[in-house]
């Protein structure tokens, strides 16, 4: 089974929002201090890929559409064990639309060859759209099934563990499939040995300009965000918290019970 | 020439999913400077109970869509059809709310349109011929406010939680069924759910109050002192990722960016430091309290009461005061 997994590099959201910049056309997240991390959705794609692969086999392709730097994120992918790693290197717009993204990914994924198995992050932690996965499918032509974080194999096809509204499901989906992948306990990406770090920068990594690929580069280059940034801001917060003091805890206890009575009565 | 906003009104059994209603504010909003009309359209079978609950707010229609094939969602059945509908009705905007369901078939039916989509959006307003909408980017760090010059119908989806239902503006609206053609919509079988495990029991996004409970709960065998508060409140109980990572409680009862996103009218944070992957899923909650023994916790910066303390002894003493409040 030939499986890709899409990973996107990004600016690291678990920095505290106080050493969060933003430029002076106040266009853009600046860097600041924020390291560039893999997302984490797409990171449990890859460790739910590579646990598929310890049951049913298969061949790992990490792959990425980003700059330069995404490289370490494919080198780390690499480390974890996927076997084999493509960058495409975006030279046009820094935030391209998703549509662009999605065409210049399935241009990839069809110059790595034939795949069973596409395996992207639900969303990312930087802008979070939320709609690469599915439209890779459109764009692939094959069918999406979102929110997955387990897959399994039996003589019928996949079985995908999925989270919605209403619980879990198990989907039947036979490949060629895209999954977009949530996270849950059983998905948390492993940490790569220092051994196989140090390895993963003497493999091979593909790297293709979107001139390689049988897309029209041109007008991915040229797409621009779809929509026009008027404004970005760090929101001011807006609550003041009223700390609940008294003499004993009886008397803290009692006023706060106050305060909730007020919430519930009101129902 | 494209007019109109259209909401999709979300139900599931027959039961409307109230974030829809907040969609349906957001909609009047827009609505409310530009003078657009707002309608809603409701798909599946059995719907005429959600359809005039719809009806009862302030709209120029309810379009239905009943359809054999939309017994049960399918994204396949939802985009073939609303495909359709929206290329009849033609509406300016498309408006959502941000639920699964909406980020499982809304992509796929503006790929298939080819229309943009701006997704999770917290607010929207009206600058002078702009329709400018906030988005939270970096998991709620940043807001950053956009303008769609692309081709209508321009959908978005709302944020649980971005506006009350209950400012929804009262109407009599008519209900109108709207034929679409589904003999070409191919339910791709891929995609049929084999077996489901047992639902949740029940849609945290739906509960009015919530008891949360985090790290500071220390071991599972603590458990009990806080849902005894929830039990007293009448409160679903609910928990933060370390919680639901050691199974302590079952992922479904999981707040925050790898969870739910609700906006019940009370949290009660305990033992909840307030991680920003946690906060991204409550802060849209009418009413916050926290209890934790950090007077620092991030929790208190969003919290509208707060005590400082030790949980162990805090909740169970709160349990008997709301136990003797109500008698």
């Amino acid at each position: 089974m030939n499986i890709v997994v899409c990973i996107k590099q990004i600016l690291d959201p678990e920095v505290p929002a106080r050493d969060f910049r933003i430029d002076s056309e106040r266009r853009e997240a600046a860097r600041g201090s924020a390291n560039l991390v893999t997302n984490i959705f797409c990171e449990n794609a890859l460790e739910t890929a590579l646990q598929f692969r310890e049951r049913a086999g298969g061949r790992i392709t990490v792959l990425s559409f980003g700059s330069e730097s995404a490289e370490d994120s494919l080198r780390k992918a690499l480390a974890m064990k996927a076997d084999a790693a493509a960058l495409v290197i975006n030279d046009g717009h820094p935030h391209p639309d998703p549509f662009a993204v999605a065409r210049a990914l399935a241009a990839a994924i069809r110059k790595i060859g034939d795949f069973d198995l596409i395996l992207v992050g639900r969303e990312s932690g930087d802008w979070g759209a939320g709609q690469t996965g599915a439209l890779l499918a459109e764009e692939l032509g094959v069918p999406c099934v979102n929110f997955v974080d387990h897959i399994d194999s039996d003589s019928d096809g996949l079985r995908l563990k999925r989270q919605t509204d209403a619980g879990w499901e198990i989907f039947a989906a036979k490949p060629p499939v895209v999954v977009t992948i949530t996270n849950d306990e059983h998905n948390v990406p492993r940490v790569p040995k220092t051994r196989d770090v140090m390895m993963s920068y003497r493999q091979t990594l593909t790297k293709w300009t979107l001139d390689d690929l049988d897309t029209d580069a041109a007008s991915i280059r040229a797409a621009n965000s779809y929509y026009e940034i008027v404004d970005l801001l760090i929101p001011v917060k807006e609550t003041q918290c009223e700390f609940i003091e008294g003499d004993s805890l009886e008397s803290r206890v009692e006023n706060l019970a106050r305060r909730i009575q007020e919430v519930t009565d009101a129902l | 020439m494209s007019e109109g906003i259209l909401v999709f009104i979300e139900q599931r059994d027959g039961a409307l999913n109230k974030t829809s209603l907040e969609a349906i504010v957001a909609a009047q909003r827009i609505a409310a400077s530009t003078g657009d009309k707002v309608s809603a359209i409701v798909l599946g079978n059995g719907i005429a109970n959600v359809a005039s609950e719809v009806a009862a707010k302030k709209l120029e229609k309810v379009y239905t869509l009943e359809d054999d094939r939309l017994n049960e969602y399918t994204p396949d059945g939802y985009v073939g059809a609303l495909k359709q509908a929206i290329e009849k009705l033609s509406p300016r905007f498309v408006i959502l709310s941000h639920t699964y369901q909406v980020r499982d078939f809304a992509p796929r039916l503006t790929t298939a349109l080819g229309k943009t989509f701006v997704t999770d959006c917290i607010a929207v307003r009206v600058d002078g011929s702009d329709v400018v909408f906030t988005r939270q980017i970096f998991q709620g760090k940043i807001n950053t406010d956009v303008r769609v010059s692309a081709e209508s119908p321009v959908f978005a989806s709302f944020q649980s939680g971005s506006y009350r239902a209950d400012l929804a503006e009262a109407g009599a609206a008519a209900v109108e069924p709207l034929a679409v053609d589904m003999s070409g919509v191919t339910i791709r079988t891929e995609t049929e759910p084999k077996f489901q495990e047992a639902k949740q029991a029940v849609d945290l996004t739906q509960a009015p109050l919530i008891v949360a409970v985090g790290r500071g709960i220390k071991s599972q065998d603590n458990l009990p002192v806080v849902q005894a508060l929830a039990d007293a409140l009448g409160a679903e109980i609910a928990a933060s990722r370390p919680i639901c990572d050691n199974e302590w409680l079952p992922m479904d009862r999981q707040i925050g960016s790898s969870g739910q996103t609700v906006a019940p009218k009370l949290y009660l944070a305990v033992g909840i430091s307030g991680a920003i992957q946690h906060v991204v899923g409550m802060k849209n909650a009418q009413t916050i309290v926290a209890i934790n023994k950090d007077a620092e916790a991030p929790i208190f910066d969003i919290a509208d009461y707060g005590i400082v303390g030790d949980l162990f002894e805090i909740v169970p003493a709160l349990t008997e005061e709301i136990k003797k409040a109500k008698g």
